[in-house]
């Protein structure tokens, strides 16, 4: 047996002129009516076995959360019925039935209690809740004191602490800090792999690609497409792109030349303006290492050697890691990873990588080295740069410290930026003539 | 098919006991949230109202009562049909916003919706235990306690009853009315004057003991204060009507509120 399945479930939104009709509707028990139909979903069936993951994507307007809200059991299906073997846990709009005069812990009861869980068992969780939300000691304070990214962030552990059995998800990724969307996308694909069937909502297309197993794709009510992600997120986006050629056409025809900067350096006189040592690391989701070296400070600064969140496409940027050595560390290996905001790498160095051998330290010894690049014309969004050190060489090496994103840049596309990346290109065309002679240099 | 409903509809209630219970602490906590003195207030609310009706109507007014009605004192004898009233009054008008106040909690989350209005009953019993509370501590001071309050034992349930079904008639009739709350408060002004509280029953004029005889309230507020002041006890004739009246008003209530519970999500 699927642990939830729709068949055919079909959602009217009555449309009323006015509240009194709907009302005198429900009096006459069907036997007038007093609205115009508007069928918001259409006839929508599927199973979902446990542990899957499915997506749901589609334009505004066409369905995708009311027929979450019909699986979360907020809203009653016009026809069809949904079946569903087990606890569901939704969150539809984050922070809904949330209290803001009401301190965290007295919303986190209220909300568990919704659930059905007693106080004693909510309380059993409340560690956790607090942990994962990452909210200190304003788990006392009323939520009207958070800010949107602590009130997000609680929200979002309350919902995954309550034992789904199938997690309901409508657009809540795409808001929050990016930190804490990147733990929350780290954070389903664990409860996935713990068997928990997850359904989400998403307009952004590479959150699904990353994480849903399958998709549907929502279209005037409608399943349009329903089957492995790949290929209807391909198809989705095949067919968005042809009904908004216009756009496109527009995009291409006023885009200037890629530009290769000549001045990769970033100038000496930059980077003295950099303090010498950093010692500011501003988020950590995790780290490992043998602790014979941590690094103490990260941070990305620009050409002018200001320090920077954001960087455009191109931009020279350096990227400098200041490193404290606690014990000898005979061949320091200092470098990066750069992820995504799905946590996949995109690219990553290292001093030894790059043919610098660093010298050997000793207890209480400081250094940073500095990366210098040139920004990859990477799609917008958040990236992620996670540093090192090691000892070792490139094949053989103990890890001194790792940081799990530990800074995050903000990409600008200079240009709208196709799939994940733009890669710099020259482009020559020429005109063949068929009626010109077989040799075209010949004439002219 | 009435008793299955009832008994279904009585372990849903049970299931969500949990629930229940943090709504009404919500509540409770709610009036006073941010203030220093928080639940004290309940305290000192019935306690101003008693102080101020014996300055005005007993050193004021000077108003004596006859032996009849129990006591001679007039803030005692309005203080016994004011606490029912106000439970009343307050439950109804209060339930109006209970399902339009909680639209979060409505559209967003699976919440069985008739959880709602009864929270806000249960904490305005709470205030209403405290105000007899209070009073009866007054009573026992200035009056003299008697047995006959253990009528209140029968009265206390009847009245959170009818206030409840009112409650989820006005609460569902709000979501599709808005209008509702304000014409709840003008007909509990009528209500209140037409309700034995500031004068006894027998007061009224023949020609219009009728309006009193239909009215569930004043049988209310008769018997708490005949209770209270170990008046007489209570008419079986006026018991059995009230609780028609009770009985029904949770049935229509119920049932209503079942109906058009679907339709929440969707309009809120």
């Amino acid at each position: 047996m699927s642990l939830l399945s729709s068949s055919h479930i079909s959602k009217c939104f009555r449309v009323y002129s006015r509240p009194s009709d709907h009302l005198k509707e429900l009096l006459w028990c069907g036997r007038r009516t007093f609205h115009t139909p508007f069928w918001a979903v259409n006839d929508v069936s599927f199973q979902i076995e446990s542990g899957c993951c499915l997506g749901i994507i589609g334009e505004n307007g066409s369905g995708k959360s009311t027929l979450l809200s019909i699986i979360a059991g907020v809203m009653h299906p016009t026809s069809g019925k949904v079946v569903i073997n087990g606890r569901v846990s939704a969150l539809l709009e984050l922070g809904s039935g949330f209290n803001r005069e009401f301190t965290g812990r007295e919303n986190i009861f209220l909300n568990a209690s919704i659930l059905g869980f007693s106080d004693s068992q909510t309380r059993e969780r409340i560690p956790s809740i607090e942990r994962f939300a990452e909210i200190g000691e304003f788990v006392d304070l009323p939520l009207k004191t958070y800010s949107t990214g602590m009130f997000v962030r609680l929200a979002f552990s309350v919902a995954i602490h309550m034992d789904p059995d199938i997690l309901v998800v409508d657009e809540a990724l795409s808001v929050g800090d990016i930190f804490f969307q990147q733990r929350c996308i780290r954070r389903i694909q664990q409860l996935k792999t713990e068997g928990v069937t997850i359904l989400f909502v998403s307009h952004d297309l590479a959150a699904v690609r990353s994480l849903a197993d399958r998709t549907i794709w929502m279209d005037h009510g409608k399943a349009r497409m329903d089957g492995p992600t790949d290929e209807v997120v391909s198809k989705y986006l095949a067919t968005m792109v042809s009904k908004g050629s216009d756009e496109v056409m527009d995009a291409l025809a006023t885009g200037q030349a890629l530009e290769i900067s000549s001045d990769l350096e970033v100038s000496q006189e930059a980077l003295a303006r950099i303090p010498d040592f950093l010692s500011e690391v501003l988020n950590v989701d995790h780290r490992y290492g043998n602790g014979k070296a941590c690094i103490r400070g990260i941070g990305v600064f620009s050409k002018e050697g200001q320090p920077i969140a954001s960087a455009v496409q191109g931009d020279s940027i350096c990227i400098r890691i200041s490193t404290e050595f606690l014990e000898t560390v005979a061949s320091p290996n200092v470098g990066f990873m750069l992820r995504n905001r799905l946590g996949e790498d995109i690219t990553g160095t290292n001093t030894l990588f790059e043919g610098m051998t660093l010298m050997a330290a000793k207890a209480g010894d400081r250094n940073s080295v500095d990366f210098i690049m040139e920004l990859p014309f990477l799609k917008a969004g958040f990236y992620y740069f996670s540093p090192a050190v090691a000892d070792g060489s490139l094949g053989e090496y103990e890890m001194c410290e790792w940081l799990d994103n530990a800074f995050a840049l903000e990409v600008v596309e200079s240009r709208t930026t196709y799939g994940q990346m733009r890669i710099p290109v020259r482009v020559r065309a020429t005109n063949i003539d068929r009626r010109a002679s077989p040799d075209p240099m010949g004439e002219d | 098919m009435g008793i299955t409903w009832t008994l279904t509809f009585l372990r849903k209630i049970s299931d969500h006991r949990n629930l229940l219970k943090n709504l009404i602490i919500r509540d409770l906590k709610q009036r006073y949230v941010g203030s220093v003195g928080g639940f004290v207030w309940s305290f000192v609310h019935p306690i101003v109202l008693l102080v101020c009706y014996t300055f005005v109507f007993s050193v004021v007014l000077r108003l004596r009562l006859d032996p009849e009605n129990g006591t001679d004192s007039f803030a005692m004898f309005l203080f016994c049909g004011i606490l029912p009233w106000l439970m009343f009054q307050d439950t109804v008008v209060r339930n109006c916003g209970a399902i339009t106040d909680n639209a979060a909690l409505i559209t967003k989350t699976v919440i069985p919706a008739e959880v709602l209005p009864i929270a806000i009953t249960l904490s305005n019993l709470v205030h209403h235990l405290i105000g007899l509370a209070i009073f009866l501590a007054a009573l026992s001071l200035f009056h003299g306690i008697h047995w006959s309050i253990l009528w209140l034992l029968l009265y206390l349930p009847i009245l959170t009853i009818l206030a409840q079904g009112l409650g989820w008639l006005v609460s569902s009739l709000n979501v599709f009315f808005r209008d509702t709350s304000q014409v709840i408060n003008v007909l509990m002004i009528f209500w209140f004057w037409f309700t034995p509280v500031f004068y006894s029953a027998e007061m009224i004029p023949e020609s219009f003991r009728l309006i009193v005889a239909f009215n569930p309230m004043a049988t209310v507020v008769t018997g708490y204060r005949n209770a209270l002041l170990q008046l007489s006890q209570p008419n079986l004739e006026q018991m059995l009507i009230l609780l028609g009246w009770t009985l029904v008003a949770f049935l229509i209530g119920a049932l209503f509120f079942r109906r058009v519970r679907p339709a929440f999500a969707d309009l809120l």
